[in-house]
């Protein structure tokens, strides 16, 4: 009788070790099958066998199947790397492979888009032709003057990249204790940008770009410095001309570089009912101007400039409040408003 | 996970406690539901268990009731690669992890960590956690008590560089990518609906001869001095700054007084506030200089630096050369602390008693 028991285990046995287990990738799920088991997880299986037995198990939810399972993990799986299935008896690896590489990202520009930059600029922004991964930022961004010596640490090195959504364009914040006046930073080691100096604010081609590769080429931003801009913005400065013709823009300079998405998106035309007037903004003179050509062709009528109180220069100056506050000089306690400049678009 | 006698296990979640069993005061207002995280930066948390969750993309900050709320006798923690063990978790190597930060949840003593796995725009956010016995865990959000607060005005992407929680308000420190509109909020909590939009405080600190600014506050800490609340703030540009809580309530711009000059090449990280011998320390990590420890003694009188500073000024301070590459601090209790550390062996977390 015992005897026949056991033969019968046996034969259980030979018929599920015959079904060869199989793991496979479906729809980002792992799929194992011709598997019996009292315990199943995965693992991720990159470097050494210490490596691996270190790791915890990855977070995800099984189904469970008769002859194995399927693991649908929280998070996507990576193309590129191991998987590993631990069963009591078997070890089981699966992977999606690396796709074909796309098109290289590589630097659109770096704004702001002038090469005559006030000594006390504030922040310029890496424009990328596609995403660029986090956290290396600043190991790739350098400064150097003139000579060829590098300048120390010129950005604001913050824990959180300042990256858009898409990781396209980044964000560099000239270090503030660089910028102001009195504060340690800037005594020990200098202004980053002396007036009338030359420099070269340069993206490394060495950067890594999401798949492992390189950008490859440098890119390079000539900087001539100039003197600094220390006063609040007054748009009641700024010289506005008004369209020439019925599908001309409406133009204004503003006799200093403003910061570029701030001012795409801070300034906007108003007809004489308080509409939005649809058409697209352009940067002109270097950053220092802007323009806007309506959709339709104007009707003749008053109209406004809307300028929205969170525009900036390039250094940071608001309007009517400076970056920089000297408390030997009045001050106002007022915060930026928003302010209108009216134009009339003619009968002719 | 048991089924028919087997064990599939994937690391199981933590199943976050249903409501009854949090505390009701700080529930209040929360709801069962799945927050939508974008992104998980920086921590806090508040009474009883409730985890504060800065979500920059969505310029929001969840509140999570955790539901760990009982003492988990964390005593010694040493973890050599806590990279490899987050990207073990999210099913990818350490080098695809980023840690955002760390808290320590006060009341239970576990180690809270916000990251990101990939460094791409699709990162997805988790929160891990790890307990007593040096084991990681994913905190999951699904099906959780919480509440949403939404910044109003927070520009374009905004970063929140830090955020604590103060005796009923959460404190919340951020800078965006265009403009320079740094400030710090204070946020009631519970959140209510008037509290949604936080109060926006734009700090000044003088001391620097004839000029002041704004500039954005990195990390802070509550602190009481002769019986008022102020906030020790650590700034991008280095000096340390007192200001009196009840200041930031009355009006929307504050001058903080500058009590230390922590020198350059460096960028604080951290503070925490510690007792030693009957004395008060702050604990500052930073970028360049390790792990600082400041003596808080007499920072109720001490005077704002308005002078030009050589070296360093004003409160004194040791540098703690064993605790170099701490990129992440966090205290444990009196005289523990946890910190992220990054040698040559790798990023390790680890217990350390308080210097």
């Amino acid at each position: 009788m015992s005897r026949l028991l056991s033969f019968a285990f046996a034969l259980t046995s030979i018929a599920v070790v015959s079904a060869a287990p199989t793991a496979n990738i479906v729809d980002g799920k792992i799929v194992i099958t011709g598997l019996d088991f009292t315990k199943l997880y995965v693992v991720v299986a990159e470097g050494s066998e210490a490596d691996i037995a270190a790791r915890p198990a990855m977070v995800g939810d099984w189904s469970d199947d008769k002859h194995g399972g399927t693991f649908t993990p929280k998070f996507p799986l990576k193309p590129g790397i191991k998987y590993r299935i631990v069963s009591d008896t078997e070890k089981l690896e699966v992977s999606i492979p690396r796709p074909k590489p796309g098109m290289l990202p590589r630097v659109n520009t770096v704004l702001p888009t002038a090469a005559d930059l006030p000594e006390n600029i504030l922040r310029f922004y890496v424009q990328f032709s596609a995403s660029m991964p986090r956290g290396d930022a600043y190991k790739y961004v350098e400064v150097f003057k003139k000579d060829g010596t590098k300048v120390e640490q010129p950005f604001l090195e913050l824990d959180n990249e300042l990256w858009n959504e898409d990781q396209t364009r980044l964000t560099l914040l000239i270090d503030p204790g660089r910028i102001k006046k009195e504060v340690k930073p800037r005594l020990d080691l200098g202004p980053v940008f002396m007036d009338q100096g030359n420099y070269t604010l340069v993206v490394s081609g060495k950067w890594s770009t999401s798949d492992g590769r390189t950008l490859g080429k440098d890119f390079s931003k000539p900087i001539r410095v100039k003197p600094a801009i220390s006063e609040g913005i007054d748009p009641k400065t700024w010289k506005l001309s008004s369209p020439v013709k019925l599908n001309d823009a409406v133009r204004i300079a503003f006799g200093r570089p403003i910061d570029h998405p701030l001012m795409m998106r801070c300034l906007t035309v108003i007809d004489s009912n308080g509409r939005e007037v649809a058409g697209r903004g352009e940067e002109m003179l270097v950053g220092s101007g802007w323009s806007y050509f309506p959709k339709e062709p104007w009707k003749p009528g008053e109209y406004r400039v809307h300028v929205d109180s969170l525009i900036e220069d390039v250094c940071g100056n608001r309007i009517g409040q400076p970056f920089e506050i000297d408390l030997l000089k009045p001050m106002s306690k007022e915060k930026p408003k928003d302010m209108e400049l009216a134009f009339t678009v003619p009968n002719r | 996970m048991f089924s028919r006698s087997r064990i599939l296990s994937a690391l199981t979640a933590l199943a976050l406690v249903p409501a009854s069993l949090a505390a009701d005061d700080a529930i209040a207002g929360m709801k069962k539901g799945t927050p939508d995280l974008k992104a998980a930066g920086a921590l806090a948390f508040g009474p009883d268990g409730v985890l504060f969750i800065a979500d920059a993309p969505n310029a929001t900050i969840h509140a999570v009731a955790t539901g760990d709320t009982k003492s988990a006798g964390v005593k010694s923690i040493s973890i050599p690669k806590i990279d490899e063990l987050v990207g073990g978790l999210a099913g990818t190597t350490g080098s695809d992890i980023i840690i955002n930060d760390l808290k320590v949840n006060p009341v239970s003593g576990n180690v809270y960590l916000s990251t990101a796995s990939g460094k791409g725009p699709g990162a997805k956010a988790m929160i891990v956690k790890i307990g007593a016995d040096g084991k990681a865990s994913e905190v999951s959000l699904k099906d959780v008590m919480h509440a949403s607060v939404r910044l109003a005005n927070a520009g374009k992407t905004a970063a929140i560089t830090s955020m604590a929680y103060h005796k009923g308000d959460l404190y919340v420190a951020g800078l965006t990518t265009e403009a320079w509109a740094s400030n710090l909020k204070m946020i009631p909590f519970p959140f209510s609906e008037a509290s949604t939009k936080g109060t926006g405080v734009e700090i000044y600190h003088g001391a620097h001869g004839a000029y002041e600014t704004k500039s954005p506050v990195q990390t802070f800490m509550a602190y009481e001095i002769a019986g008022q609340t102020h906030l020790l703030a650590s700034y991008v540009c280095t000096p340390l700054v007192k200001f009196p809580v009840a200041e930031l309530k009355k009006s929307d711009k504050v001058r903080g007084t500058t009590i230390a000059e922590l020198g350059n090449r460096n960028r604080p990280l951290d503070i925490i506030a510690f007792k030693k011998d009957g004395k008060d320390y702050a604990l500052i990590s930073n970028s360049a200089r390790g792990v600082m420890k400041v003596s808080l003694d007499g920072v109720e009188k001490i005077e704002s630096i308005t002078a030009r500073v050589n070296g360093t000024a004003g409160l004194k301070y040791d540098s703690i050369k064993e605790l170099d590459g701490t990129s992440q601090l966090d205290k444990l209790n009196e005289t523990m602390a946890v910190v992220i550390r990054k040698t040559d062996k790798g990023t390790s977390l680890e217990t350390v008693t308080l210097p």
